[in-house]
């Protein structure tokens, strides 16, 4: 047997762990050997040094610290795990995928307006109304965070009283561009915004609301959310709208105002 | 006194005050009623005996803390991890279904426990702490050596020298194959002696 062999089994053959025929050569190898004999008593010194390690006995007192953390309930331990973190991951990519499915919108030549096909405001009522309102209510477009831009003012002919602020943004002429949208910048174009329709407060509609549905080349659809403001009396005195990423290719279609009294 | 009660010659312990029945494993117990001993313990104490847990720790914390101690080599760390082991035993032992000797179960909570104390020590880069001055010069020799070893040599070194498991129970604590255990207790073993034969060459 070979010195290397037997070193290797040196640690086997000393705890007793070979069968008898390995144990016998090994045996046979360290009595010729005074090489492999220096290594075994070597290793068979570190045993016994390692053996002198004897069973320590412990306070009888830390029974009762034993009690006593027992006693206090477990501490609550956050674990993400596997399944929390294939739901961050998700989550991440979800948003990745979100936020690149709506793009800032890059650099183009401004919309002439000379091209009133689109950023028109269509009006769609179901009846038409008799014009009662007296004074011309004003409609304030405004966005945020940007400039208010310019100030327009409709026609309110032929609203009736019931007529709401909305509705005499409404009567704007089929024809006439939605300053809001056309006289902006592409590049200028808020992902979001509020629009601020400011007008006459009359008539009054106790509980009225309406909406903005807007039409976009593709297809797609977006209804705008509103908010009336009113005054004591419960006149409307402003309407907020709040949209997101009106494109300058975007066609307002609708504008309804409910009385939901 | 390994897992099977061999050592520990003429010590006993009693069951909390005043019991007479002893509980502590003898010299002449062997495995299997060691075994039996702590099966029926843990039985009892699955269905809330608080007597039996008592029973259970006053069987095992000696060996647990002569474990602990060897490996972390503080006595105040091994305190700490003794009752550590004892509290995630205990909060834990619903969960056991006796495939494995219940002092492997707990040497196993132990020694994990210990490995995660050792790599907090790590991150804190504390010099490794050596409980010296209690017992004799040897021993604390074969302490600071161990404690100069790799973390999985330390084990098996501790495990089957101090605890006198055999290469099989090595294996089953750690879950390892046997030829693993067994190559890694050779490297151990050689990495130990280098390591104590330059203390004991330096000792004054």
């Amino acid at each position: 047997m070979k010195c290397r062999r037997v070193q290797h089994r040196l640690s086997q053959y000393l705890d007793g762990e070979l069968i008898p025929a390995e144990r016998a050569a090994i045996g046979a190898h360290l009595e010729a050997c005074t090489h492999c004999r220096a290594e075994a008593d070597a290793l068979g010194t570190a045993e016994s040094a390692l053996r002198t390690l004897a069973v320590v006995e412990v306070a009888p007192d830390l029974m009762d610290d034993l009690r006593q953390r027992l006693a206090t309930p477990a501490p609550r331990r956050f674990q993400v795990g596997w399944v929390g973190a294939a739901l961050v991951a998700t989550a991440a990519v979800a948003a990745c995928l979100l936020w690149l499915s709506h793009p800032t919108p890059s650099p183009q030549p401004a919309p002439s307006k000379s091209d009133t096909s689109v950023s028109q405001v269509t009006v769609e009522r179901p009846e038409p109304v008799a014009p009662v309102m007296k004074e011309e209510p004003e409609v304030v477009a405004s966005q945020q965070p940007y400039q208010i831009p310019p100030r327009i003012t409709h026609s309110t002919q032929g609203l009736s009283e019931r007529t709401s602020l909305v509705e005499a943004a409404e009567a704007t002429p089929v024809d006439e561009p939605a300053p809001f949208m056309a006289d902006r910048a592409p590049a200028e174009m808020p992902r979001f915004g509020v629009i601020l329709l400011l007008g006459e407060p009359k008539p009054v509609l106790p509980s009225s609301s309406c909406y903005l549905e807007v039409s976009f080349p593709d297809g797609a659809k977006s209804i705008l959310d509103q908010s009336v403001e009113r005054d004591a009396a419960g006149r409307p005195r402003s309407v907020q709208v709040s949209y997101q990423q009106v494109a300058p290719e975007a066609q307002v279609l609708n504008k309804e105002v409910e009385d939901e009294t | 006194m390994g897992l099977d009660g061999r050592l520990i010659p003429g010590r006993e312990k009693l069951i909390g005050e005043g019991a007479a029945e002893t509980v502590a494993l003898r010299e002449g117990d062997t495995a299997i009623q060691a075994q039996d001993a702590d099966t029926a313990l843990v039985a009892r104490a699955q269905r809330g005996e608080g007597d039996a847990l008592d029973q259970l720790y006053v069987r095992h914390r000696d060996q647990v803390y002569t474990l602990c101690l060897n490996l972390c080599g503080n006595r105040e760390e091994a305190e700490d991890l003794l009752q550590e082991t004892f509290v995630c035993a205990y909060r834990a032992l619903a969960k056991f279904r006796g495939g494995s000797r219940f002092s492997t179960w707990l040497h196993r909570i132990a020694v994990n426990l210990c490995h995660e104390a050792a790599r907090r020590s790590q991150r804190r880069a504390d010099p490794p702490a050596v409980a010296a001055g209690a017992d004799t010069e040897v021993i604390d020799n074969v302490r600071a050596a161990l404690m100069r070893l790799r973390p999985h040599h330390r084990v098996v070194l501790v495990l089957r020298y101090q605890q006198s498991l055999s290469y099989q129970e090595i294996a089953d604590l750690l879950k390892w194959s046997l030829s693993r255990v067994k190559v890694t207790l050779h490297r151990a073993k050689r990495a130990f002696k280098d390591v104590y034969l330059q203390l004991d060459e330096t000792q004054p």
